[in-house]
């Protein structure tokens, strides 16, 4: 799912709201995707109408009839044959109600496996662009029909926007979860990014319909945080311990995935196609190998949260630190032109710019991984820093080097070098050769332009 | 050979990148998104924008301004900070959504920038969401909304597509589907 777009598909899609719709496809940011999209259907065309008319009320049309008309004629699909990299099935009915963390998104369990053990909570957030659309308060006010918030619980609701909060005043939803007790905040996104009132303090467990639990976001690191949906929110909160709002049978989820041929953008291009390199871009870079071989070499790794905030840092205090919370030998053996050669999900974590200009301030020429994390990828083209993934080379020198690599070391410096020929789409290694996929105009132009704020300055023709 | 969405919507937005062949994964474009949101970043943005040397956003029905993120906080940091925003977006033409209004993924589907077929981004990682009413939408970093401020495009990589079908083999209807995360 790494930086791969996903494509919703299958007769499942009909039997979910469009609230629903964009619940799923926000969480897709979780799962390392960079877009979620599902096709538009009656009940997509419906809301978009009705959406026109509200609009049209403030005298406001983004949407016109004839779009409306062809979107309904001529809906936006992929090809019969599009290529996709895997397609995985799941089975709706399948589902049943599912607690994510503490602390993380990935750790997924089902609420029947954990309400036995009668974890209690003392904060319940059902607030963010994931949950808080009228039908998620409902669901919540359903919820907590006729009860309380538990004592020594604090339910904290907030609308994703103030028309949401209006029609959920309007139909009563609203009142209903004021009247057990909810702590109601303006329509913005409070604790679910740690803002504002009621975070989580030391020691709390809480329960939270949003996206994101990660140890530290919603207040103290010394909170336990779970995901979970409105209805299991509300419910634990009225019972003070996580609960579902009704009895269910511990179905598991199956999930059948399905890995297909096609559409590999590791894969390089054949060996007799010559890629056009532009003026000033270098045709070959060769430099002395380093060898970093953990996959998610995060960014604090590569540049730690003490200097990142300061505007005091020159280049050469920047070229000091590169690498220090991984391995703080690396910086005092870096050469200027070496070349760096890390894993696979190279760079994940924050999106810290310099995770990437402190490489350029060690002088460091380029970084061949198997994979990236995609803000990496941008920060360092924006930066006019060269990036190349080549997951063959990576899987080759892994084995070559598993010795080294299983005795711990971080940083492997064999001596030799690794030589980049862009032109032909190869890196040439002890006389072997890996193809990977070319750099073409647009980023050959970031890195000849020396990063994308210089671009955009000849664009607009400013010195 | 048969198109993914994201290549078939990425060639209806791409103002650079191969125009002689169907887009694949891997390739790398310039897109002119239909939109670019920002919120409270809008001001560290809008440093970047000025760093550059800009000045006049190149087409003010662009980006789109909702301030979301610290709307409980009224000190007079965060209100000089608000109010710098809402300048600029006044000074420049630019639809400003301002605190209270909204989270600003809600605001670009409630308010209709991000329709079916269109890839609209935002420099927040929850651009994702706009895939619930079938537009493209995905994240940037701060440096892309201002070059696209300036600009009005970005570069991008063309993903590669995974497939996820949802089947249902019972009776059930929607109002009673929960959601699995995955």
């Amino acid at each position: 799912m790494l930086n791969a777009a996903v494509e919703f598909a299958g007769p499942g899609i009909e039997t979910l709201s469009v609230a629903e719709r964009l619940a799923i496809a926000n969480m897709t940011t979780e799962w390392g995707a960079l877009v979620g999209w599902f096709p538009v259907d009656a009940k997509s065309l419906a809301f978009l109408a009705a959406r026109r008319e509200i609009l049209s009320t403030r005298g406001v049309e983004r949407v016109s009839e004839d779009d409306l008309a062809r979107w309904e004629s001529e809906p936006p699909a992929p090809d019969d044959d599009a290529v996709y990299a895997a397609c995985i099935t799941l089975d709706l009915s399948e589902v049943t109600p599912q607690l994510a963390g503490p602390d993380t998104v990935q750790v997924v369990t089902g609420v029947a496996e954990v309400e036995p053990e009668g974890m209690p909570i003392q904060k319940a957030y059902l607030v963010s662009c994931v949950n808080s659309r009228a039908e998620d308060l409902a669901a919540a006010a359903a919820a907590l029909e006729g009860k309380r918030v538990a004592e020594g619980v604090e339910l904290y609701v907030a609308a994703a926007s103030r028309e949401v909060q209006e029609e959920a005043e309007r139909g009563g939803t609203w009142q209903t979860l004021i009247d057990a007790g909810a702590v109601p905040l303006p329509p913005g996104c409070g604790p679910c990014i740690g803002l504002g009132t009621g975070l989580l303090e030391p020691g709390e467990v809480g329960i939270s319909a949003t996206n994101r639990n990660f140890k530290g976001r919603m207040g103290s690191r010394d909170a336990r945080c779970y995901l979970a949906s409105p209805a299991v929110v509300a419910a634990s909160a009225a019972a003070g311990r996580i609960t579902a709002p009704r009895r269910i049978n511990g179905r598991r989820l199956t999930r059948r995935f399905e890995a297909l041929d096609g559409a590999d953008p590791a894969r390089g291009t054949d060996a007799d196609v010559r890629v056009e390199i532009l003026p000033g871009f270098p045709e070959r870079i060769g430099g002395r190998l380093l060898f970093l071989p953990p996959d998610n070499l995060n960014t604090d790794g590569i540049y730690g949260k003490d200097y990142t905030y300061r505007d005091d840092m020159t280049a050469g205090a920047m070229a000091r630190v590169v690498f220090e919370n991984y391995d703080p030998a690396l910086a005092g053996r870096v050469r200027k032109g070496d070349v760096i050669l890390g894993g696979w999900n190279f760079g994940t974590g924050s999106s810290r710019e310099q995770a990437v200009t402190a490489l350029q301030a060690a002088g460091i020429a380029l970084v061949v991984a198997g994979s990236f994390s995609q803000t990496y990828l941008r920060n360092a083209f924006n930066n006019g820093f060269p990036c190349v993934t080549c997951p063959e080379l990576v899987d080759w020198l892994k084995e070559e080097l598993a010795d080294p690599i299983e005795a711990g070391e971080k940083t492997i410096v064999p001596g030799d070098e690794l030589r980049i020929d862009f032109s032909g789409g190869s890196i040439d290694y002890r006389s072997r050769s890996f193809r990977f996929p070319p750099l073409g105009t647009v980023p050959q132009g970031l890195v000849v332009a020396g990063g994308v704020e210089n671009q955009v300055r000849e664009k607009l023709g400013i010195a | 050979m048969g198109q993914t969405i994201v290549e078939k919507v990425a060639r209806n937005h791409m103002a650079e990148g191969p125009g002689d062949r169907a887009l694949a994964a891997g390739d790398f474009v310039t897109i002119r998104p239909r939109h670019v949101l920002t919120h409270d970043n809008s001001a560290p943005v809008m440093k970047k924008f000025k760093a550059i040397g800009a000045t006049r956003v190149l087409d003010p029905s662009q980006p789109v301004f909702a301030l979301d993120h610290d709307i409980q906080n009224t000190s007079d940091e965060n209100l000089a900070k608000y109010g710098a925003i809402e300048a600029f977006a006044r000074n420049q033409g630019i639809d400003f959504y301002p605190a209270g209004t909204g989270i600003g993924h809600q605001v670009m589907i409630e308010a209709q920038y991000a329709v079916p077929g269109s890839f609209v981004v935002a420099s927040d990682s929850h651009a994702n969401m706009y895939g619930g009413v079938g537009a493209v939408g995905t994240p940037v970093v701060r440096t892309d909304a201002a070059a696209i401020w300036a600009t009005g495009t970005f570069w991008w990589q063309i993903p590669r597509t995974v497939q996820v079908v949802l089947r249902t083999s019972s009776w059930r209807s929607a109002d009673s589907t929960t959601r699995a995360r995955c």
